[in-house]
């Protein structure tokens, strides 16, 4: 009975995404019904495989093959069946006698026409979206470009809001998302490498870079690493990152991902190598360095010292999300000395009747903030307001008043959540609030040497994560003194005159000195 | 591998120096806000502690319960680990002394006993070196732990606050303190607390006010090498003797001028002492006292906006001051005959050779020696207008 269940649990057994027919190089049959048979068995239960045919006389003499849905039916309407059908129907139908005469007398009017002679080459192009055109009696096919994919227009990124800067943002077509890119930088140096990833889904992957600015070995690594890729299918650019990040076991992201054309261009301009997927709206940006999950879009974009003083607030905020829980515990349950008298006799007196010791009250805060948050994401915006009254009134007022926990508690769990959110990307908040836990654990066993160990641990595992060769801690370890000044604030753009030292290098300026603005006195 | 494993290994004997057995909730804890050393008459030392009532400190806006936020335990025993253990058999919590800020001696137990019984508050890795620490003029520590203030509800809140705001040393003293009964040249000194009356008594009320007592600084309590006490100053002369320590950082005084009374409020004050040795090994000291404040009462009416007037009070001022601190180190040279002041570290510092020489006796020799004060008196900031308001004349100047 078992050996049944498994069996009916293993599925199939036999996964192939070979096609039923060997494809590969095979020639087309100059008679044009035995390529429709083979094309109608590749495409068996297709319901969108759609076959067009034109009659001459009683007989099928050309066919077209399109995927419904994929083609654009007025351009196929006005630009393909227009002209064969009646603008050059005494002309042309009658005495076409081969696929290079409908080019050569530019019967059709559409984009990229090809013409081809395997039957792989039409399968793969009637897939993209093209049109494949057969005459009966010639072993060769034209395809042309019909695609016209629904596709969402450009929106502001939801996921990097700016008060200033650019708000266009990637959507899930890869062509617009070149283009984005593409209309920034006016330069054929900006280059587009594409590779095919995923064995079934064929998904193109664009490696997008400036030539002249990136290093070959950085680019050559990025290349052989995506090329490395064997998967089924990728449906997002999660499924690149997972596959070629190089420290596969840790919380921190290495590889940026971003939803700002601007963005992307930024870091292409810094030797950096893009990664864009097709049918996703996220980029990928490598190398990756912590520091830059504390750097938002429009830093650049805004006055220096304001970013400067933002930037310190964010790592302040960084602080707090990763130590603030645990400092809490360890002091009131291992060195209340260390708290000034006022406020310890303040938190003695809220937690007078609660019954939790400190560490599983802060624990179970934490969880249930996590919780409210994740809760905040996945539910329709219809009823999302009943879980901030939920989150505010039953577990900020009544849990207080009933006391189940402290109040104490709830502000260092609240300041927590708030200062985690001002990371401005969210993989690296992600991660934070991840090491925030262990780090509470470790607190509550150890006290502030326990906190003291985690973070030297968590030093010592950030400073060992490297990405794409590129030290992840740069340029703090190892140090790079030029580059230190742009992390901890934001340094004015006339004095910046390399990029990052790994993938910048030093060889030619990217802004040369001495255009500090001053104006003529006088004038 | 194996290296790995032995790492993780490495990091799980963490474990063993610290733990959750370290650790104590909030609610498990009694906190000890203060500490009443007494004597009791068969000679056994009573300790008196300050506890706080968690539950009835005010929180999230309800109202502060009408009873009291805390409450004084006290014992009696032979040895401090006896009486402890009696305190904590009446506690259902464990004691904490790790925010205990102020230490009271009641003056009986001050008189003889310190030197035989407190080793315990420097010793005690629980308690701060950061402490108030008094002597009870007239009482007991029990009594003074009891006493409330309308503005502060402990006790020893009260004591330390009154303590900092009179431009005393503050939680610095139990430091100053053990500093001065290390040291030859200089002989320790507290600060005296006592219950006092709230407001000054008009001579037709016949008794004081019930409930109307509160704490009050009392000047300091003089100690001699044996740590006993032998006498008191009074709030003025405790000013005087800081203000030559250089300790001293807020002061006002008072002086007249043509018979009509001129004060002074002083926020910048320092203190040189110079020993002057002469060829016979005769010590003497010139002391100058620098003070520079802002002029709160001016009722001659002279302009002052004026520099020469300025000068004729800032004249009368150092003379005052002059002759109050004189009369001060008169008084500890001829009735207490300790050097509370630290002249003796004066000539430590200046003369260390001779100093070997001076040590042994040097209460006697300082009971002796000549000390010469004088002041600079600045007045830096005037008030609202230079003449008075009051002067109908308008200015009178010299």
């Amino acid at each position: 009975m078992f050996q049944f269940i498994n069996r009916k649990l293993q599925g199939n057994g036999n996964i192939t995404y070979e096609l039923p027919i060997d494809t590969r190089s095979q020639p087309l049959n100059p008679d044009l019904s035995k390529n429709k048979l083979k094309l109608k068995e590749i495409f068996s239960n297709c319901a969108d495989f759609t076959i067009h045919p034109i009659y001459i006389g009683d007989k099928q003499k050309i066919l077209f093959f399109y995927l419904d849905g994929l083609v654009d039916n007025k351009t196929l309407i006005n630009g393909v069946l227009n002209p064969f059908l009646y603008q050059g129907y005494p002309d042309a139908l009658s005495d076409i006698e081969s696929l290079g005469q409908i080019i050569e007398r530019k019967i059709l009017s559409t984009v990229s026409i090809q013409i081809i002679t395997n039957i792989d080459e039409i399968v793969d192009g009637i897939l993209k979206g093209y049109i494949a055109i057969l005459v009966d009696g010639e072993a060769k096919a034209l395809i042309t470009d019909m695609k016209n994919i629904e596709q969402r227009g450009i929106e502001e990124p939801e996921t990097e809001v700016t008060v200033r800067g650019p708000r266009d943002g990637f959507n899930e077509s890869l062509q617009t998302n070149i283009s984005m890119i593409r209309k920034r930088i006016k330069s054929a140096r900006l280059k587009f490498t594409k590779i095919s990833v995923g064995d079934i889904s064929k998904t193109d992957v664009m490696i997008s870079y400036i030539d002249g600015i990136v290093s070959n070995t950085l680019l050559q690594e990025v290349k052989n690493r995506i090329e490395g890729i064997k998967i089924d299918a990728i449906l997002e650019s999660g499924y690149i990152e997972e596959m070629i990040e190089d420290n596969p076991f840790t919380p921190f992201p290495q590889i940026q991902n971003t939803e700002r054309p601007d963005t992307v261009v930024s870091s292409l301009l810094e030797g950096k190598v893009s990664i864009l997927v097709d049918n996703t709206p996220f980029a990928l940006i490598v190398p990756m360095s912590f520091w830059t999950g504390f750097q938002a879009a429009e830093d650049a974009y805004k006055n220096y010292i304001y970013v400067s003083f933002i930037r310190i607030i964010r790592f302040l905020m960084f602080s707090i999300t990763v130590f603030l829980p645990s400092f809490y515990v360890a002091l009131t349950t291992f060195h209340p000395k260390l708290i000034p008298t006022s406020l310890f006799i303040s938190i003695a007196a809220a937690r007078e009747n609660v019954p939790f010791p400190i560490i599983i009250e802060t624990l179970l805060m934490e969880v249930i903030f996590e919780g409210l948050r994740e809760a905040g994401i996945r539910l329709p915006r219809a009823v999302g307001s009943a879980v901030s009254i939920v989150g505010a009134i039953v577990i900020g007022e009544a849990a207080v008043q009933a006391g189940i926990v402290s109040a104490p508690t709830v502000i260092v769990v609240a300041t927590t959540g708030i200062a985690s959110f001002v990371i401005p990307r969210y993989n690296m908040g992600a991660a934070l609030r991840i090491i925030r836990f262990p780090m509470l654990i470790f607190s509550g066993i150890l006290g502030l040497y326990g906190i003291v160990t985690g973070f030297i641990a968590t030093i010592i595992h950030l400073v060992n994560i490297q990405s794409f060769g590129i030290p992840y801690f740069t340029p703090l370890a190892p140090q790079i003194p030029s580059d230190i000044k742009n992390i901890l604030i934001r340094t004015p753009k006339w004095s910046n005159t390399y990029g990052p030292f790994y993938t910048f290098g030093r060889n030619k300026p990217r802004i040369p000195h001495g255009q500090k603005p001053h104006p003529r006195k006088g004038d | 591998m194996y290296s790995n494993l032995k790492f993780i290994l490495l990091c799980f004997s963490l474990f063993l120096l610290s733990g959750c057995w370290d650790s104590e909730e909030l609610n498990e804890r009694a906190l000890w806000m203060a500490t009443g050393w007494d004597i009791a008459e068969n000679g056994e030392i009573i300790i008196s502690g300050q506890i706080i009532i968690p539950s009835n400190i005010q929180t999230e806006g309800s109202m502060a319960s009408p009873e009291s936020d805390f409450f004084v335990i006290s014992s009696k025993g032979k040895d401090i680990g006896q009486v402890l253990e009696n305190i904590q058999s009446k506690l259902p919590r464990m004691l904490f002394f790790g925010h205990r800020r102020v230490t009271i001696f009641g003056e009986k137990f001050a008189e003889k006993y310190i030197k035989e019984h407190t080793d315990n508050i420097s010793r005690s890795p629980d308690h701060s070196l950061r402490n108030d620490i008094f002597v009870v003029r007239g009482g007991t520590a029990n009594q003074i732990l009891k006493q409330k203030n309308p503005l502060e509800t402990r006790p020893a809140v009260t004591a330390l606050k009154e303590h900092r705001q009179s431009g005393g040393r503050g939680d610095k003293a139990f430091l100053e303190y053990l500093v001065s009964i290390n040291r030859n040249g200089i002989s320790p000194t507290l600060p005296a607390i006592e219950i006092t009356d709230l407001n000054a008594r008009f001579e037709t009320e016949q008794s004081k006010n019930k409930g109307s007592d509160v704490l009050g600084l009392a000047g300091t309590a003089i100690f001699n090498k044996k740590l006993e006490l032998i006498g008191f100053l009074n709030m003025e002369e405790n000013k005087d003797m800081l203000w030559v320590m250089g300790q001293l950082n807020n002061l006002e005084i008072g002086s007249h001028y043509k018979k009509q009374p001129i004060s002074i409020d002083f926020n910048k004050m320092n203190s040189k002492i110079k020993p002057i040795l002469n060829n016979n090994g005769e010590i003497s000291f010139s002391v100058t006292l620098i003070g520079k404040g802002m002029l709160i009462e001016n009722n001659p009416g002279l302009d002052v906006t004026k520099s020469k007037n300025r000068k004729i009070f800032e004249q009368k001022f150092s003379e005052e001051v002059q002759k109050r601190v004189e009369n001060t180190i008169k008084m500890v040279q001829d009735d207490f005959k300790v050097d509370i002041f630290g002249f003796g570290e004066a000539v430590h510092k200046k003369h260390p050779k001779q100093w070997e020489s001076l040590k042994e006796n040097w209460d006697t020799i300082f009971s002796r020696s000549n000390i010469n004060v004088t002041a600079d008196i600045k007045i830096n900031q005037i008030g609202k207008d230079g003449p008075s308001l009051l002067t109908k004349e308008g200015v009178i100047t010299e």
